[in-house]
């Protein structure tokens, strides 16, 4: 999946949203995958990919979420 | 976020400031020679926006206020994001202390610091050092920005998530290695335990041994004690019971005596039934001389029962037949029965007399006339040979007879005549039947008269003393028991009749009372000592089992000890091997931070380059175009001049500085996009002397460039020592002079 449309807000500069970035970049890791399904790598990929968005979601301030 | 009033009161170099009326759009320009106040302006706003100046240390803010006051304060009015009007007010004085309140629309919206810091943030949408690095340009801070473009690309975010899943990791690892450690003291604490698989078995059954021997002991004392009890019980019976024996009186009925016999009977029955010889073997049977008298007397009794039993047997059979009782199956005929079948002969006897006394009176007249027609024929036959006379005298009298058949009233009178003798001889058989039954009446109420006279008498007698019964009894004649009791009242029954007799009877007695009570006492005294070995033994059995329940309670004491310790080393395991997952997967998870960290830099790298080719040929005047920025922002420009990239060291100091303006704005528009909101909302840039190092065309040149800059930066603050009237005359301009500022 492409990366998400940066924001600008009005501003010329786009910046990216991290956690739009990291997801993209987890999923990329695990589409790269040999065994993306069954295996126990995929699963610990999975589950750091899953704390990751999880604890980002969490910590970062509303006003630093994409709009 | 627009500044739309500055006020201070004994800050920096000024006892007052107040700039009041500011554009919202355009720049704002302060101008002054040095040492006029115009840096000390920027810092008044940064000391009413952070509470502290971008020269002075936090802790050293107090050197902020005005020589020779003690406090002072600033008052910032500016409108926000929102489009609200604010107010932010801070005072401090020479301890360091500081007051902070912000108003939004008049109404109070934080107080304190910390509450107005935390407020701000958003607002300002960076905190004291990415303003530093965005939207403030200082006088000889021209350099790289340091953790700010790490915020702006949003790599801060993953960093610090990643220094949170280290500092996880670490104490994860510390967790499992103090784990570990008390996995160690429980492996030894388990050790130590040294159980054995089959010692709590063991123990248990040497347990339920003792408690077997307890409950046999208890059983056994149980037994003795009961036998005690038994024994006392069952001679105290004896002895009341014998006594109704000793001193008996002769004057008492049969039911007595019989009641008597029972309660010895019931009270040697219960001492027999105690066991005894089974529990204390070998011993003699107790109470055998007792039983054996008992026995005799009893059989005394049972034989005057017998004799009794007759006696009621007669008795019913009277009653029966007298019709007083309700007759049974083979019962003869009844006295009522009896007396009606007589009476009917009686009363039949007496009709057939009566009849053949009337036959007998009709037979006698028919057989005299009969004999006086054969008289007469005789006579006609024989007249022959009667006198004259006569026979004259009977042809005159009876003419008659000359005409009968003679042989037949011969015949004819003989019969009647037999007839006559027939009936008289009838006549007397029924007279004799009538007598016969009148008789059997008479003996008949005899036989009721003397049947109710035993019957009154047996009744009578049976509640009697037993003597007088028995004289009574036998005082009846032609009774069927009459032998029989005499043989008894003579002999087997003499006792219970004579008082010699019964005395002796009674001594005889009291002799074998007196033997069962030594036989008794032996009894108890052997059942005495039994009770105090079962005693003693029921006493070692229980503390043998308290022994065994204490040493099988230590065991499973043990066990759970052992489970408890198995149960945590597995626990600790379990977890062990939880955080070491969780650490291999917060370790994958920093590898994929860091790989998006990256990213993200690349990307932000590459949207500055873009927006830096907007803004450098404008700073430039066209002679500068496409910058290339690596990720540590070093790189080069393209020259148009030249139609070559140059390297950004190789520049000029005054093209430095443009293109570090350029690139601060740059940042600013990073900023307003990180920060968010609705993407609209103005803003303002400060810039403290952006041109010193430019020469006055380049420097006219960047600041017409930075007013022109269509976008949300549309305040900007400039301050610098002297610029064209043209320029000054299209902003708001703040001329200061080394005493004294003018708004």
């Amino acid at each position: 999946m492409p990366l998400p449309e940066p924001s600008a807000n009005g501003a010329s500069f786009r910046v990216q949203d991290p956690l739009f970035v990291l997801e993209a970049h987890c999923r990329k890791a695990l589409e790269h995958h040999p065994n993306p399904t069954r295996s126990i790598e995929a699963a610990r990929l999975r589950e750091a990919t899953q704390l990751l968005l999880t604890r980002l979601e969490t910590t970062r301030s509303p006003g630093e979420k994409s709009a | 976020m627009i500044i739309r009033r500055l006020q201070s009161e004994n800050i920096l170099r000024f006892e007052k400031l107040d700039l009041d009326d500011l554009p919202a759009r355009g720049g704002i320009l302060i101008t002054g020679p040095n040492e006029s106040g115009k840096s000390a302006i920027l810092e008044t706003l940064c000391l009413a926006l952070f509470g502290r100046t971008v020269q002075l240390a936090p802790e050293a803010i107090a050197a902020a206020i005005h020589w020779g006051a003690d406090q002072g304060s600033v008052t910032l009015d500016f409108v926000g994001p929102d489009q609200i009007p604010h107010t932010l007010r801070r005072q401090l004085d020479r301890q360091g202390n500081q007051e902070a309140t912000l108003t939004r629309d008049g109404k109070l919206l934080a107080s304190g610091i910390e509450a107005v810091d935390r407020a701000m943030r958003p607002i300002i949408g960076c905190d004291f050092s990415g303003y530093l690095d965005t939207l403030y340009q200082a006088q000889g801070r021209h350099g790289r920005p340091n953790g700010t473009i790490q915020t702006l690309a949003g790599v801060t975010l993953l960093q610090e998530l990643g220094t949170a899943l280290d500092a996880e990791n670490h104490s994860l690892a510390r967790q499992i290695e103090t784990r570990q450690a008390e996995q160690a003291g429980l492996r030894e604490a388990l050790t130590s335990l040294n159980l054995r698989e089959a010692t709590l078995g063991e123990r248990e059954a040497a347990h339920q041994r003792a408690c077997s021997r307890i409950a046999t002991a208890n059983a056994t004392l149980a037994r003795w004690s009961g036998l005690e009890a038994g024994i006392a019980q069952a001679g105290q019976r004896i002895a009341t019971a014998c006594n109704g024996w000793i001193s008996p009186s002769p004057e008492i009925d049969r039911t007595a005596w019989h009641n008597r016999g029972v309660a010895l009977d019931s009270a040697l029955r219960e001492i027999e039934s105690l066991g005894l010889t089974r529990h204390l073997d070998p011993v003699d049977p107790p109470a055998t001389g007792l039983r054996q008298w008992h026995t005799d007397w009893t059989a005394r009794l049972e034989e005057l029962e017998k004799i009794l039993a007759t006696v009621e047997a007669e008795r019913q059979r009277l009653l029966r037949w007298l019709g007083a009782a309700a007759p049974q199956p083979g019962d003869p005929a009844t006295l009522a029965a009896e007396r009606a079948r007589l009476t009917n002969r009686e009363q039949r006897a007496k009709k057939r007399h009566e009849q053949r006394k009337r036959r007998a009176t009709g037979f006698v007249v028919l057989s005299l006339g009969g004999w006086f027609a054969t008289l007469v024929v005789w006579q006609k036959i024989i007249q022959d040979h009667l006198p004259g006379w006569v026979s004259a005298s009977l042809d005159n009298a009876l003419p008659f007879l000359n005409r009968a058949p003679n042989l037949l009233l011969l015949y004819t009178a003989v019969a009647l005549t037999l007839l006559v003798l027939w009936n008289l001889t009838a006549r007397g058989f029924v007279g004799n039947r009538l007598r016969k039954a009148v008789a059997g009446k008479e003996r008949l109420d005899q036989q009721a008269a003397t049947a109710w006279q035993t019957i009154d008498t047996i009744d009578s007698a049976a509640g009697l003393s037993l003597k007088k019964q028995v004289e009574q009894l036998l005082a009846l004649e032609n009774t069927p028991w009459r032998d029989d009791l005499k043989h008894w009242s003579q002999g087997a029954g003499a006792p219970l009749l004579d008082d010699a007799r019964l005395t002796a009877e009674t001594g005889l007695l009291a002799e074998r009372l007196h033997i069962f009570a030594g036989e008794q006492n032996r009894l108890r005294e052997r059942i005495a000592t039994r009770l105090l070995t079962a005693g003693q033994e029921q006493a070692d059995r229980q503390a043998e089992a308290v022994m065994a329940a204490a040493a099988v309670a230590d065991e499973q004491a043990r066990r759970r000890e052992q489970n408890r310790l198995n149960a945590a080393l597995a626990a600790h395991e379990a977890q062990n091997r939880q955080d070491r997952h969780a650490i291999g997967i917060r370790t994958l998870a920093k590898e994929l931070l860091q790989g998006a960290s990256g990213t993200l830099h690349t990307l932000f790298v590459e949207e500055l380059n873009r927006v830096m080719a907007e803004l450098v040929p404008v700073v430039t005047r066209g002679r500068y175009h496409t910058p290339r920025f690596d990720d540590a922002l070093q790189g080069e420009i393209q020259a148009t001049h030249r139609n070559e990239p140059v390297p950004l060291t190789a520049l000029s100091t005054g093209v430095r500085r443009q293109v570090s303006l350029a690139l601060r704005l740059a940042l600013c528009q990073a900023l307003i996009a990180r920060a968010g909101g609705d993407g609209s909302s103005p803003r303002f840039i400060a810039l403290d002397e952006p041109l010193a190092y430019s020469d006055r065309k380049r420097g006219r040149e960047s600041l017409e460039a930075l007013l022109a800059l269509d976008g949300p930066l549309t305040q900007i603050w400039v301050a610098a020592p002297e610029m064209e009237a043209d320029l000054l005359a299209a902003s708001r301009h703040i001329p200061c002079t080394p005493d004294q500022p003018q708004s």
